[in-house]
C-alpha cells in the first residue's frame, strides 16, 4: 500500500531531527550494551582472579538486556538512515522499536532512564504534525482492521468474568506490592524476637519505643535576653498507648560558637506547662507558675526529659536564655522530641521462627517476586522474539542451527537446568536465578515466534510487500511481527505466573536469596520444619504465590480464549 | 508404507539432539570439573586407578578420550555417583531409582487422564456457562499452584491432621511402610526384583497387604504431581474439542440425525484427541525427568531427589548420566508421540 | 391442495445476534416444493439460501436464531400413500433425528472440510444407515453371503451340510428378518454403503469404501457426501452450492449424476446456487430470492421466458449470452444491502428502476401473477 504522495516529500525540520535523534539513540544504545557485556566480562574475570570488582553496579547484571540493546540499537540506527532516505515505512517502524526500548530499558536500572528519556522524546517527535504526516496514513491504514479487532477484544473482555477477575486481582497485587511501605507495620526484614512463632492474630508483647521531633532549629544569630522560644505539645491517645511509663518531653539545647569572650556562659532554662499556648500567652506568671510541671537549667549544654501526664492533654514548652554579659551573640542548636511508647502492631498472619511478621513480609515479598517475574518475561520475551524472528525469517542453515539449540534447551526440565545454571554462576541469590531463568526461558519464546513467523512469511502480503521492494526489516517490523502478538501476549502473561512458581521453587530448594530475606518461596521453605506446630508460616506465602500465578494464568488463559480466530464470533 | 518411513525420520531426526547433549556434557565435565572424578572417587582403591586410567584414554589425547567415552557408555561404564550412601554406579543408581520414578509418574498420569479429558470435555461442551468457568479455575489453579506447598498442604490435612484426630491418614513419606515390611518380610526389609512395588508386591512377595501399603504410599505424592498434569490435560482438552466443534464435519454429522450425544463422543473427541495425545505425551515425558519438588517433599527416592544432590555435590558423573537419560527420555517421548499421532490422524500417516 | 407439494416454508424469519448488531438475515422467506422437483433456488451470495436451507433442517446455529415461520412437512408413507403434514419448527429434538439424514438430508458445499477426516469413507456412510434404517433383511443378507463364501473354500462334507442347512434357514426367514445383532448390523449397513456409492458411480467402490476422504479427489468426496445424503432415501434432498466448489467438468457430471438418482430414489432435490446455468440445466423450478425475502417463483421455462419482478429481470439480463454482442454487460446497480439496517418496504427498492414511494413503505406480498408464476413486486414488469 504505498502512497505515492508521500515519497517526494522531502525531508526537513522536525522529521530530519528525529532521523538524527534515532541515530543518536541507537548508537546510544549499542554503546551502553556493549559496555554492559564488557562491564560483566571485565566482573567475572576480576572476581576468577581474586581481584576486587571496580566495575560500577550499575552496569552489572543484565547482561541479556545489553545484548537486546545491541540488536535494537542496530537496527535503530538503520532505521534512522531509511527516514533519511523517504522511506515512510521507517518511521512506523520507529515507533515499535521506542516502544519495545523502552520496555527493555525499564528493567536495567538508572541507565535505562536515559533510554527511555530519549525513546520518549523520539516517540513525541513522531507525532509533532511535520512528522505525522510522513507516516500516520499509511501507519492508520495498515492498522485499521486491527483497531477494530482490538476494540472487540476489549468487549470481549469486558463480558468475560474470569478475564476481568484476573486482571483486578493483578492490579490489586501490583498496588499492594508498589505501596508496601504504607500497608505494612513491619520492614521486611524486622524481627520481633519476644514475638516468634505466634499465631494469626496475635498482638505483640513487646513495647515500642518512639520519638517524634517536634521542633528544631539552629542559628547563628541569637539575640541577648530576654529570648524565649515556646511552642505547644500536642499529647494524644497514640501516644499513651503503653503507660508503664509516660511520655515525656525531651529538650535538648547546645550552646555553640559562644563568641570572642571565651568566658561567656549562657545560661538554659527549659520548662514544661500543662497548659496549651493560647492559656499560656494569656496567663498571668502565677497562673503559669501553678502550672509548671518541670523545670531544668543548665550552664551552655542541656540535655533533659520531663515526664508528662497519662492523659491526653496539651502542654507548652519553654526555653530561655539568660547571659552574663550583655553584649554577646552565641548560636544555639535546640532540639524539641516527644518520646513515647507504644505496642508493637497485631500480627495479622502470625509470625515466623525469628519474630518476623508473615503479613508484612508477604506484602515485601510482593515487590521483590513481581518485579523478578516481570523482569524475567520481559528480558526471555525480548531475547527470544529477536532470534525466533530471524531464524523464521532468514530460514536455512540459521534456523536448523537456532531449532537444534532450542530442541537441547528443551530435552532438559527446567528447574533443574536452572539449578546448574544458578551453581555454574557461583553464588546462589536472586539475581543468579533471574539470569538462570532467563537463560531457561528465552527458547520458548523462539519457537514460538519463529512458527508464527514462518506462517507469516507465506502470506501473499509479504509477497507483495517484497515486490514493490519493501526492505527485509520494514516487512519484519511492520507487517510480521504485529502478527506475532497474540499468541506471544498470551504466552508471556501466562509464563509471568510460571516464572514466579520456578523462581519461588529454586528459593525453596535453597538457590536462591539467604535466610531471611522476604521472598515467597524462602518463606515457605523455612516454615515447612514448622509445618505441625505453626502452619500459618508456610501456609501464607503458598496462598500469596497461589493467587498471584493464579491471577496471571487467568487474564492470559481468558486472553487466549478471546484472541483464537477459531473462536471469535462476529 | 510410509509409516515405517516416517518413523525412521523421526528417528533420524533425533540422533543429532542426543548426540549434541552427550557432547555438551562430555564437554561441560573438562570445564565445570575434573573429568576423572567421574570415575575415579575417593573410594576407589588406589590400585585401580592406572587401570582407569587407561581404560579411559585420561593418558591420551583429547579426541581419544572422546571416543571412548561414547564407547564406555555404550557398554555401561557411565562413571560413579558420589550422592549415594556409598559410591556407587551410575547405570546402578539409575535402576534403583528410575523405576519409583517411574511408578510415581504413571499414577500421576493415570489420575489426570481420568480426570482431565471428560472435565475438558465438559468444559467445552458448556462453554461460558458456570460449570465453564469453575473447570477453568480449578485447572488453572493446578497450574498457579507450588507444588511443594501443594505438597505441604497435603502432608498438613491428610497426614498430620487426619492421624491427630485418630482418623486413618495417609502415609506421607517414602515408598513403603518399613515397619510393617520388617514385621510381614523379616529384618532385611525390602529387597527390590524389578523395583516396580505394584509388581513386586504382587508377583514376588504375594503379599495384597503390602501391595495395598504401596498403593497408599503412591496417594498422595502421585495425586500432588498428578494435579499439575490435570491443569495441563483439561486445558489441552477444552480447547481442542471448541476448535473441533466448530468445524463443518460436525454440522455434518448433525445433519446426518445423529444425537448429540454421538456428535461429541465420536465424531469431534476422536479429532480433539490427537493434539490432547501430543500434549499427554510430552507431559509423561517430562513427569519421568524427575519431578524434583515433589519427590522432595514427600522424600521419594527417585531421580529427582539425587539429580538435586548431584548438583550441589558437583557429583558430574551423576549430572552426566541424568542428563543423558533425561535426553533419551525426552528424545523417546517425542517419538512415541509422533508415533500415536500418525496413528491416530490418517492424513499424517499417509502424507 | 391439488398440487402434491412436500414442502412449505411459510414466512420463515430468522436473525443472527452479532456484535455489530442483529443482522435480519430472512424477513419472511416463502418457498414450495412440489413432489418430484428439482427446485433451483437462486440468489446472490449472502442472500440467505443456505440460512433457509439449514432452517429446514433445524441446523441453524447461535448467534442465530430462528424467530417465527413454519416448515412445513409432507411426509408421505411409501406404502399406504398417506400423507401427514410436520411442522418442523414444532418437533422436538428426539423427533428432529428423526427427520435429519432420514426424511430430509442435506449435501454440502464443500467436500474438503465436510467429511470427517479421521473415519473411514465406508463407515461414514454406513453410520447414517445405521441410525436410520431397518437392516433386518440385509444382516440376513450379509449372513446367506458369509456362508456361501465359507462354502466356496470346499470345507469337509458333514460341516458343509451344516452350512447349507444354515443357508436354507435364513433364506426362509428373508421376508421376515430377526432384529440383527450389533456385530451384522454394522456388516449391513457397511454393505448398504458400498452399494450407495456404487449408485452414485464411484469406480471401485469397495476399495474406496476403505480409505480417508483426504485420499479421494474433490469430485469423489462429493460423490461419498451424495451417496451419504441419498443413504436413506429421503423424500426431500437439499444441495447446498454442492458443486461450487467443483471444477465445471465435474458439476456437469455431478448434476446429471443427481438428476438420474432422483428418478431411482423418489426424492425432491432443492439445489441451492448462484449459477443461473445450473438451473437452466438441471431444475424445471425455480425460486429467486434477494437480502432475504422470496421475490419469484415459478417453473424454470416461465422464468427464462418471462421473469417479472425487476431483480430476476436484471439477472437474466447480466448474463452473457453467447449470440449476442455488447460493448458493455449489464449489470444491477448498487450493492447488496446491510441487514442489520435493511431497506425498509421492499429491500430491492433502492437498486430497482421501477421503484416508486410505496415500494419504501410497504413491503410486497408474494402474489400468484399468472398462473404457477409467484412474484412479491408492486410493479411486476414482464408479461402479466
Amino acid at each position: 500500500m504505498e502512497s505515492t504522495s508521500n515519497q517526494q516529500m522531502p525531508i526537513s525540520g522536525p522529521a530530519k531531527t528525529l532521523s538524527y535523534l534515532e541515530i543518536v539513540l541507537g548508537i546510544v544504545s549499542i554503546v551502553i550494551g556493549l559496555s554492559a557485556i564488557v562491564g560483566a566480562f571485565v566482573g567475572f574475570i576480576m572476581a576468577a582472579t581474586g581481584l576486587e570488582s571496580a566495575v560500577p553496579a550499575f552496569l552489572l547484571g543484565w547482561p541479556f538486556q545489553a545484548l537486546v540493546l545491541i540488536g535494537i540499537g542496530y537496527a535503530s540506527v538503520n532505521n534512522g538512515r531509511a527516514m533519511l532516505g523517504y522511506d515512510t515505512y521507517a518511521f512506523s517502524s520507529s515507533f515499535y522499536m521506542d516502544i519495545f526500548l523502552i520496555i527493555v530499558a525499564l528493567t536495567i536500572g538508572p541507565l535505562g532512564f536515559l533510554l527511555i528519556g530519549v525513546s520518549l522524546l523520539c516517540i513525541i517527535l513522531l507525532f509533532v504534525p511535520a512528522v505525522k504526516a510522513h507516516w500516520y496514513e499509511e501507519f492508520r491504514e495498515d492498522m485499521g482492521p486491527r483497531t477494530k479487532e482490538f476494540r472487540y477484544s476489549l468487549h470481549l473482555v469486558r463480558k468475560s468474568p474470569l478475564v476481568v477477575a484476573g486482571i483486578i486481582i493483578v492490579v490489586v497485587i501490583v498496588s499492594i506490592a508498589l505501596l508496601a511501605p504504607y500497608i505494612t507495620s513491619y520492614g521486611p526484614e524486622e524481627r520481633t524476637w519476644t514475638d516468634s512463632s505466634v499465631p494469626p492474630g496475635t498482638v505483640s508483647k513487646v513495647p515500642k519505643f518512639s520519638t517524634v521531633t517536634i521542633y528544631s532549629h539552629n542559628r547563628t544569630d541569637v539575640e541577648l535576653y530576654p529570648t524565649i522560644y515556646a511552642r505547644e505539645v500536642d499529647v494524644g491517645p497514640q501516644h499513651l498507648q503503653v503507660l508503664e511509663e509516660n511520655p515525656s518531653v525531651y529538650f535538648s539545647v547546645i550552646i555553640q560558637d559562644a563568641g570572642a569572650e571565651s568566658d561567656l556562659d549562657v545560661l538554659c532554662v527549659a520548662e514544661l506547662y500543662a497548659m496549651d499556648y493560647a492559656t499560656f500567652n494569656a496567663s498571668t506568671p502565677s497562673e503559669r507558675q501553678a502550672a509548671l510541671i518541670g523545670t531544668h537549667s543548665r550552664n551552655n549544654t542541656m540535655r533533659t526529659d520531663i515526664t508528662v501526664g497519662d492523659q491526653p492533654a496539651k502542654y507548652t514548652w519553654v526555653v530561655w536564655f539568660n547571659a552574663t554579659q550583655k553584649t554577646s551573640t552565641w548560636s544555639v542548636d535546640i532540639t524539641i522530641q516527644l518520646r513515647y511508647n507504644y505496642w508493637y502492631p497485631v500480627h495479622y498472619w502470625g509470625t515466623d521462627d525469628v519474630g518476623g511478621d508473615i503479613y508484612s513480609r508477604i506484602v515485601w515479598a510482593a515487590k521483590t517476586d513481581l518485579r523478578i517475574s516481570v523482569t524475567i518475561v520481559i528480558v526471555a520475551v525480548s531475547m527470544g522474539a529477536v532470534i525466533g524472528a530471524a531464524s523464521g525469517y532468514y530460514g536455512g542453515k540459521l534456523d536448523e542451527l537456532v531449532m537444534r539449540i532450542t530442541d537441547v534447551f528443551f530435552a532438559f526440565p527446567g528447574l533443574i537446568l536452572a539449578m546448574a545454571i544458578v551453581m555454574a554462576l557461583g553464588e546462589r541469590s536472586l539475581d543468579n536465578i533471574s539470569l538462570a531463568l532467563m537463560v531457561t526461558w528465552w527458547p520458548v519464546y523462539a519457537r514460538l515466534v519463529r512458527g508464527q513467523v514462518l506462517a507469516e512469511r507465506e502470506k501473499l502480503y509479504v509477497e507483495a510487500a517484497r515486490s514493490v521492494g519493501a526492505s527485509d526489516s520494514r516487512i519484519l517490523f511492520t507487517h510480521i511481527i504485529p502478527n506475532t502478538f497474540q499468541p506471544l501476549i498470551v504466552q508471556a502473561t501466562m509464563d509471568t505466573g510460571g516464572v514466579l512458581l520456578t523462581a519461588a521453587g529454586l528459593s525453596y530448594i535453597g538457590f536462591g536469596p539467604p535466610a531471611g530475606v522476604a521472598e515467597w518461596g524462602l518463606m515457605i521453605s523455612i516454615g515447612q520444619q514448622y509445618l505441625t506446630i505453626a502452619p500459618w508460616m508456610s501456609l501464607f506465602p503458598g496462598l500469596a504465590i497461589l493467587v498471584t500465578a493464579l491471577a496471571f494464568n487467568l487474564v492470559g488463559d481468558g486472553i487466549r480464549d478471546i484472541l483464537d480466530p477459531k473462536l471469535r464470533r462476529r | 508404507m510410509k509409516l515405517r518411513d516416517f518413523i525412521l525420520r523421526r528417528i533420524l531426526l533425533a540422533i543429532p539432539v542426543v548426540f549434541g547433549v552427550l557432547t555438551m556434557t562430555w564437554f561441560l565435565s573438562y570445564v565445570v570439573g575434573d573429568p576423572l572424578s567421574m570415575y575415579i572417587t575417593e573410594r576407589t582403591p588406589d590400585a585401580a586407578i592406572p587401570g582407569i586410567i587407561k581404560s579411559h584414554g585420561f593418558d591420551q589425547p583429547l579426541y581419544v578420550q572422546y571416543f571412548l567415552y561414547l564407547r564406555n557408555l555404550l557398554s555401561g561404564d557411565w562413571g560413579v555417583s558420589t550422592s549415594e550412601a556409598s559410591d556407587m554406579p551410575v547405570l546402578q543408581v539409575i535402576s534403583l531409582r528410575f523405576p519409583a520414578t517411574i511408578e510415581l509418574a504413571m499414577v500421576a498420569m493415570v489420575f489426570a487422564v481420568v480426570l482431565g479429558i471428560p472435565l475438558g470435555i465438559l468444559s467445552a461442551t458448556k462453554k461460558d456457562r458456570p460449570i465453564d468457568h469453575v473447570t477453568r479455575v480449578f485447572s488453572l489453579a493446578g497450574v498457579s499452584m507450588p507444588i511443594f506447598w501443594f505438597g505441604l498442604l497435603l502432608k498438613y490435612v491428610f497426614y498430620f491432621q487426619l492421624s491427630v484426630h485418630g482418623l486413618p491418614a495417609l502415609p506421607g513419606d517414602y515408598r513403603y511402610d518399613i515397619t510393617l515390611w520388617h514385621n510381614l518380610v523379616g529384618d532385611q526389609g525390602y529387597v527390590p526384583i524389578t523395583n516396580f512395588m505394584l509388581i513386586d508386591t504382587l508377583l514376588f512377595y504375594h503379599s495384597p497387604v503390602l501391595w495395598w501399603d504401596a498403593i497408599l504410599h503412591l496417594t498422595m505424592p502421585g495425586f500432588c504431581l498428578g494435579y499439575l498434569t490435570l491443569a495441563i490435560i483439561t486445558r489441552m482438552m477444552r480447547s481442542s474439542m471448541l476448535e473441533v466443534l466448530k468445524e463443518d464435519y460436525i454440522t455434518l454429522a448433525r445433519s446426518k440425525g445423529l444425537r448429540e450425544r454421538v456428535v461429541i463422543y465420536k465424531h469431534a473427541l476422536r479429532n480433539a484427541l490427537i493434539p490432547t495425545v501430543t500434549v499427554i505425551g510430552l507431559a509423561f515425558g517430562g513427569l519421568l525427568s524427575g519431578a524434583v519438588l515433589t519427590e522432595t517433599i514427600f522424600s521419594w527416592p527417585g531421580l529427582g531427589r539425587w539429580a538435586v544432590r548431584a548438583i550441589l555435590n558437583s557429583d558430574i558423573a551423576a549430572i552426566n548420566g541424568f542428563t543423558l537419560l533425561v535426553a533419551l527420555i525426552y528424545v523417546t517421548a517425542n517419538l512415541i508421540v509422533d508415533l500415536v499421532y500418525g496413528i491416530l490422524d490418517p492424513r499424517i500417516r499417509f502424507g | 391442495m391439488s398440487e402434491d407439494y412436500v414442502l412449505k416454508v411459510k414466512n420463515l424469519k430468522v436473525n443472527f445476534y452479532t456484535y455489530e448488531g442483529v443482522v435480519k438475515a430472512l424477513d419472511g422467506v416463502q418457498l414450495r416444493l412440489k413432489r418430484g422437483d428439482t427446485m433451483g433456488i437462486v440468489g446472490e451470495t449472502g442472500c440467505g439460501k443456505s440460512v433457509t436451507a439449514r432452517s429446514i433442517l433445524r441446523l441453524v446455529e447461535p448467534p442465530g436464531r430462528i424467530e417465527e415461520g413454519e416448515v412445513l412437512f409432507y411426509d408421505k408413507n411409501p406404502e399406504t400413500g398417506e400423507v401427514t403434514e410436520i411442522d418442523i419448527l414444532k418437533l422436538s429434538d428426539e423427533e428432529m433425528l428423526h427427520i435429519r439424514g432420514n426424511k430430509i438430508a442435506i449435501v454440502f458445499q464443500d467436500p474438503a472440510t465436510f467429511p470427517n477426516p479421521v473415519f473411514r469413507v465406508g463407515d461414514q456412510i454406513a453410520e447414517v444407515i445405521e441410525i436410520h434404517q431397518d437392516l433386518g433383511r440385509d444382516a440376513l443378507e450379509v449372513k446367506i453371503e458369509e456362508l456361501e463364501q465359507a462354502l466356496k473354500a470346499d470345507p469337509p462334507a458333514e460341516k458343509a451340510a451344516q452350512i447349507e442347512e444354515r443357508i436354507r434357514e435364513y433364506k426362509a426367514m428373508l421376508d421376515n428378518p430377526p432384529e440383527p445383532d450389533k456385530k451384522y448390523r454394522k456388516k449391513a449397513a457397511l454393505r448398504r454403503a458400498i452399494q450407495m456409492l456404487r449408485m452414485v458411480k464411484m469406480p471401485a467402490p469397495e476399495q474406496i469404501a476403505n480409505q480417508y476422504p483426504h485420499e479421494l479427489s474433490g469430485g469423489m468426496r462429493q460423490r461419498a457426501l451424495i451417496a451419504m445424503a441419498l443413504a436413506c432415501n429421503p423424500s426431500i434432498l437439499i444441495c447446498d452450492e454442492a458443486t461450487t466448489a467443483l471444477d465445471v467438468t465435474v458439476q456437469a457430471q455431478v448434476l446429471r449424476l443427481l438428476n438420474d438418482l432422483k428418478k431411482k430414489v423418489g426424492s425432491s432435490i432443492m439445489i441451492i446456487t448462484h449459477d443461473l446455468g445450473v438451473v437452466a440445466e438441471t431444475c424445471n423450478a425455480v425460486t429467486v430470492m434477494y437480502a432475504g425475502t422470496t421475490v419469484e417463483a415459478t417453473s424454470t421455462e416461465e422464468l427464462f421466458n418471462n421473469p417479472i419482478h425487476p431483480y430476476t429481470v436484471g439477472l437474466l439480463k447480466a448474463v452473457p449470452k453467447l449470440h449476442e454482442h455488447k460493448d458493455r454487460l449489464d449489470q444491477i446497480r448498487g450493492s447488496v444491502p446491510n441487514l442489520i439496517t435493511p431497506p425498509t418496504g421492499c429491500r430491492f427498492h433502492p437498486r430497482c428502476d421501477f421503484a416508486t414511494e410505496i415500494c419504501s413503505k410497504e413491503k410486497p406480498e408474494l402474489r400468484e401473477i399468472r398462473p404457477g408464476h409467484w412474484v412479491a413486486c408492486h410493479h411486476p414488469q414482464g408479461k402479466i
